[in-house]
């Protein structure tokens, strides 16, 4: 084994997470640059954990309770309001075109369950929901894609938070929440630079949620 | 902790009950403000995404399932909610906070004080070396070494690959190692 590629394998090695543990065991007993490495990767390791944790203010737990006390959890809604949700979804594409067919609005009828795409600037808001409903009634998937950043969101009373955190939570691969975006106590959140994988990952749990609805 | 006993407490809290819910809270606390303390530097900054952490869970208890260590869930917050805020005050141009006053010391009361002025040494190197790294170095060094996260509960909470946790982790704790060197060959 040679030493240059040993250091990688040596904070695995500790972790119990390297690929040739024995390899790496045998190669330690031989090399002293590399034992020595070692010892001090434990040492470091042990240091980091040794630092003391700050001790939480004492009304801490008070203080969260009274917020959970205020707050409501988010309930399951109708299929309706799910697919808003995902309607409302901002998703800023690091350039790549993610989703299927149908530029939208007056595109051609979409097929259930297909997702349809619309990238615009947000305008008339009304008018975005009035025809996100249409696409919902006919079975369409409908999610809007914008290079726009903070849409004037205004007309849309809707609450995207559930799908977002519930996707972040099922921790299938999806980008970074770049962004969180508060507007009058709803939060939106956008979705920064899916590339293509993470956009059909991204796909097939928006479906998936849907179809649990 | 204890991860069954976690997903019981999930369960009865999404029952209603708010005592499950804080016992939840006071066994994550800790961990939660620690982490998000050495991410953004300040306690009570901390603090504030604690409570949010906190809170966004609870509302979101309805699309919980027992499916990965509930810690991944609970550090998925609030990692996210570090990170934004990490984002935002750079935006602002503000450098990460650290009142010298939260630098504890964890020397043994019965030490020697040649003993207790090494660990006061060694503990205020790393701090500093800590800070230096970068977000994703220290990110990661903190859910290994801190919170004990294995490999593939890294990996869910950073949303990666756990050969990126493997690769990741090896170079936060090089960096870190060389940093902890330039400031003076002996503490390690």
């Amino acid at each position: 084994m040679k030493n240059e590629h040993v250091l990688e394998q040596l904070s695995a090695y500790m972790d119990g997470e390297a690929a040739d543990p024995r390899g790496v065991a045998r190669h330690l007993q031989t090399c002293e640059t590399c034992a020595r490495r070692y010892l001090e990767l434990r040492k470091l390791a042990t240091q980091v954990r040794k630092l003391p944790p700050p001790v939480p203010h004492p009304a801490f737990t008070g203080r969260v309770m009274a917020h959970v006390r205020e707050s409501q959890p988010v309930r399951h809604r109708g299929l309706r309001v799910a697919w808003a949700l995902a309607a409302a979804l901002l998703l800023m594409l690091g350039g790549a075109t993610v989703y299927l067919n149908a530029p939208w609005p007056g595109a051609a009828q979409p097929a259930p369950g297909q997702l349809v795409a619309a990238s615009k600037v947000w305008a008339d808001e009304e008018a975005v929901v009035a025809e996100f409903c249409r696409l919902l009634d006919d079975g369409a998937v409908p999610f809007l894609v914008t290079a726009e950043a903070e849409p004037d969101m205004e007309a849309v009373d809707i609450e995207v938070e559930d799908l977002v955190y519930a996707l972040a939570m099922e921790g299938e691969g999806i980008g970074e929440i770049e962004e969180a975006v508060w507007y009058e106590d709803d939060f939106y959140a956008t979705i920064d630079s899916l590339d293509e994988v993470e956009a059909a990952v991204f796909e097939e749990l928006l479906i998936a949620y849907i179809s649990e609805g | 902790m204890q991860s069954v006993d976690d997903w019981e407490l999930v369960a009865r809290a999404q029952g209603g009950s708010l005592d499950a819910f804080e016992a939840l809270v006071r066994r994550y606390q800790g961990p939660v403000i620690h982490f998000c303390r050495r991410m953004v530097g300040s306690q009570e900054d901390a603090e504030d995404l604690a409570q949010e952490c906190f809170v966004r869970l609870y509302r979101h208890l309805a699309r919980l399932k027992p499916k990965a260590k509930f810690s991944t869930v609970v550090f998925g917050i609030a990692r996210n909610l570090a990170l934004n805020f990490v984002r935002d005050e750079g935006r602002r141009g503000r450098g990460r906070r650290v009142p010298a006053e939260d630098l504890a010391l964890a020397a043994k009361a019965d030490a020697r004080p040649d003993e207790r002025a090494r660990v006061t040494e060694i503990g205020t190197a790393l701090e500093t070396a800590l800070e230096q790294l970068t977000v994703e170095h220290r990110e990661i060094l903190l859910l290994r070494e801190m919170q004990g996260l294995d490999y593939d509960g890294i990996a869910r909470v950073l949303r990666c690959r756990k050969g990126t946790v493997r690769s990741r982790l090896a170079r936060a704790r090089e960096q870190l190692r060389l940093r902890l060197l330039d400031m003076g060959g002996d503490l390690l």
